[in-house]
């Protein structure tokens, strides 16, 4: 990507000489400068396939003026009670379609408007999905928190299981898996899964994701495939493509990268079709990730960036920071060492600063790599140990030992 | 209609088709499906200046994320705590007036994470509460900026910082004049001043003159207007503040659009526009588009008013700005209107009230059922004309013979 905001450029080149001293200005202006030239040039050569699967149309300022549209006349028409769980379900479309905004306040309009705890409730619990998109954490368990006291009150198990799986992703986002299972599996035993077949298969998917980190593939695969099939049932395409997008991560990570890579893409053709724009931005970074294991850097690079158009336009911190990690193995591998040690400290910070423990041990482990093939020891040392921590204390030995091995590599030589 | 909008309007007709009535629906998808743009077929006389402004492209904003996110990491290393500290306060701005609402939020929020574990620096503890407070308030999150700016006070009032409190009180009185909370804004732009004393606080005192100005404006105090603007701009221009500086050409553009001085007021418009649009500072831009439409539609320039309309709409949408949307609406309504589309018009001024009404924003509630009122008049709906025009009234009265309408947003600083 060449640097194309001359003014801004010029404007932040301003701030910076207020800030550092010439030789740390010109250092940092050299490696702000340097690394992404090269990918661009060979970019270009990216094949029509690929190039049709990264094409979206993001202008979407029309869509705003159809949902105020929409919302005036409904507020006209419906009775309060009915206009508040409308509101509820428009703001879920929006969420869907990656429009945190419009999202947040149509909830907020909602919560704001209910005349019963039960649409309260309800616009909590999408206020809290957005505050968690947006890794704001707090926020978001005391939204689930209000919306748990409104259904317990209604004695409403249903409701009560929605704030449990909300709460298990949001523990599974903060890399706290134990924590997040035990959510998932106390929201299943509150509902009856034959007749609830959506809220069913939303749990199944996020037991699957639970699993597969804990390295239990038969139990994940065995979920996600009880997902797929209610999805298919009940038409939910959007849900499917979610479900491809895991099946092709548990692929990538057995190795099978054909697999994985087919997966892959027919969660990109439904994500794309459906304007499903949350899930597509999360496709397009595993792809890069299955890409960078097939050693098509610049592949790689392509749907990386494509992905942090869309995760940076729709305030998703948490995949800003691994679209990093996936830039910085990219430079790595391409022995751009010091735009690959920029990069996934980017990440790291990040994840640092959202209290991502599990992205965080990831990018670890990436920057203990990188500092072995520049051997610098110590900071390798130091990072693999912290990754090491982490994966043992959330029950996945192999990452583990694959991280004991490196450590001990170093120790040897 | 591009495929594009299909997909989400498929989604949207099935959620109405779930709420409202049969007939309802269908009417109401009708109207949804006309393509409600005036200017696709016809062409206007256009100086080469519009021209300009209509086909500028604000930049992608995740462009700006690589560069920042690199010195962000890089200068942890490079400069002092505190030092690195403000840098965050500054990109944080920077962000804002880009119009990088959530990229602002986060480093912003990232920043005061880190202020809170280390327990020093109150004075930019204090000012990354302000700039929060500042973030929340260009969303119309009017509770969350109040909790910030109190937040802010605690600790400047804790340290004694005088110009602190200021920047405090003249915050308070942004976030009431933005509720049409006149008298409360006044007097807390005017014990701001008196916190004021050397020549370090030259900065802030412009700021709260260009805040006095509007206020000044809407009061119809337009010589005192033009002496606070005069002051300000003389001090911003000193200072090298053209961020600043476009905002006081805007609010002038805004007094003379009020004094039915439309060349006057073009001449204000296009100078913000120029800065802002060299600059790429978003959140000007938009007001500014939106000034010169309403001043086209009152030269009867409909395509063209309709031309900057949906420029400003673009722009509003990508920073989020719901004030300006919900003005958006009231000028479309306008151009609607003289279109002879009454349905279309009346709906437009429904979005804008109901926008409004929402944001607590009573003033531009007012000034929108004045619009209306005055359509249904026209129509012969004498009856419901009266309610939008009896509500505006009242409003109006206590505003000691303003003029009814001006049709702007204001732009406090």
């Amino acid at each position: 990507m060449q640097l194309t905001y001359s003014k801004f450029e010029h404007e932040l080149n301003r701030f910076l000489k207020g800030y550092l001293k010439d030789d740390s200005y010109d250092h940092l202006k050299e490696r702000l400068d340097l690394p992404e030239k090269e990918v661009d040039k060979v970019s270009e050569k990216i094949n029509n396939f690929y190039k049709e699967q990264l094409q979206i149309d993001n202008h979407q300022s029309k869509d705003r003026l159809r949902i105020d549209r929409i919302i005036t006349f409904s507020e006209k028409t419906l009775q309060a009670e009915k206009f508040c769980k409308f509101l509820n379900e428009l703001a879920r479309i929006c969420l869907s379609e990656g429009k945190l905004d419009i999202a947040n306040e149509i909830f907020r309009k909602a919560n704001k408007l209910s005349p019963s705890g039960l649409t309260k409730a309800e616009s909590l619990l999408g206020l809290a999905d957005v505050f968690s998109r947006r890794a704001n954490w707090t926020r978001s368990l005391e939204a689930i928190n209000n919306a748990k006291s409104l259904y317990k009150s209604a004695d409403d198990s249903r409701g009560l299981a929605k704030c449990e799986n909300l709460l298990g992703t949001v523990y599974g986002e903060l890399g706290d898996i134990l924590r997040a299972k035990k959510y998932l599996l106390s929201s299943l035993s509150l509902i009856d899964t034959d007749n609830d077949l959506e809220l069913a298969a939303n749990l199944y998917t996020n037991l699957g994701i639970v699993y597969h980190i804990q390295e239990n593939t038969t139990d994940s695969i065995k979920y996600l495939n009880k997902a797929q099939e209610s999805y298919n049932i009940l038409g939910k395409h959007k849900n499917i493509s979610e479900v491809n997008l895991n099946i092709g991560i548990i692929h990538s990570d057995a190795g099978n990268y054909d697999a994985a890579i087919s997966a892959f893409d027919k969660a990109i053709e439904i994500a794309k079709q459906e304007d499903y724009l949350s899930v597509l931005c999360l496709v397009y970074l595993a792809k890069a990730e299955v890409l960078l294991k097939l050693n098509d850097y610049y592949y790689a690079s392509d749907f990386a960036d494509k992905a942090l158009e869309i995760s940076h336009n729709a305030d998703d911190k948490l995949t800003v920071a691994d679209i990093y990690k996936v830039k910085g193995i990219v430079a790595r591998e391409l022995n751009d060492f010091e735009a690959s040690e920029t990069y996934l400290l980017n990440s790291l910070r990040i994840n640092n600063s959202n209290n991502n423990e599990m992205n965080a041990a990831q990018t670890s482990f990436e920057l203990g790599v990188l500092y072995d093939k520049i051997n610098d020891t110590e900071s390798k040392k130091n990072h693999l140990s912290k990754a090491k921590e982490y994966f043992s204390s959330i029950s996945a030995p192999a990452k583990a030992d694959i991280i004991q091995r490196l450590l001990e590599f170093n120790s040897a030589s | 209609m591009n495929d594009k909008h299909n997909k989400i309007i498929k989604d949207l007709k099935e959620l109405l088709n779930t709420y409202l009535t049969e007939s309802f629906a269908k009417d109401f998808m009708k109207v949804l499906d006309e393509d409600i743009s005036i200017i696709a077929n016809r062409s206007f006389d256009i100086s080469e200046l519009d021209k300009t402004q209509i086909e500028y492209e604000p930049p992608k904003g995740f462009n700006y994320r690589i560069p920042v996110d690199k010195i962000l990491t890089l200068c942890r290393k490079l400069i002092t705590e505190e030092n690195y500290f403000n840098l965050m306060l500054d990109l944080s701005q920077l962000m804002l007036f880009a119009g990088e609402v959530s990229y602002s939020l986060e480093i912003a929020e990232n920043l005061l994470g880190k202020l809170h574990s280390n327990g020093r620096h109150a004075s930019i503890k204090a000012e990354a509460n302000l700039m929060i407070s500042k973030i929340h308030w260009s969303q119309a999150y009017w509770d969350d900026c109040n909790y910030f700016i109190s937040e802010a006070m605690k600790i400047f009032k804790s340290i004694e910082s005088e110009a602190g409190i200021a920047k405090c009180e003249n915050m308070l009185g942004t976030l009431h004049g933005e509720k049409s909370e006149f008298d409360e804004a006044q007097v807390h732009l005017e014990k701001a001043l008196k916190h004021l004393k050397g020549e370090e606080d030259l900065p802030i005192k412009a700021m709260i003159l260009t805040n006095l100005g509007v206020i000044n404006t809407i009061r119809g105090n337009f010589e005192k207007a033009v002496w606070n603007y005069k002051i300000a701009s003389e001090r911003f221009e000193e200072l090298k503040d053209v961020r600043r500086l476009a905002r006081v050409y805007h609010n002038l553009g805004m007094l003379y659009s009020q004094m039915e001085k439309y060349d006057d007021a073009l001449d204000e418009f296009n100078k913000c526009i120029t800065i802002s649009k060299d600059m790429d500072y978003l959140s000007n831009c938009a007001v500014a588009y939106i000034g010169k439409a309403y001043i086209y539609t009152k030269q009867n320039n409909s395509a063209l008013a309709e031309a900057y309309t949906d420029k400003a709409m673009e722009i509003a949408y990508k920073i989020n700005d719901t004030l300006s949307i919900a003005d958006i609406y009231k000028i479309k309504g306008m151009i609607q209107n003289e279109m002879d589309n009454f349905q279309l018009s009346e709906e437009m001024f429904e979005n804008s009230i109901r926008l409004n009404k929402d944001l607590e924003s009573k003033l531009n509630e007012a000034e929108s059922s004045v619009e209306l009122g005055r359509l249904l008049e026209k129509a012969k709906r004498e009856d419901e004309a009266k309610q939008y025009l009896d509500y505006a009234n009242k409003f109006f009265k206590n505003l000691n013979g303003r003029k009814l309408t001006v049709g702007l947003v204001q732009q406090s600083i």
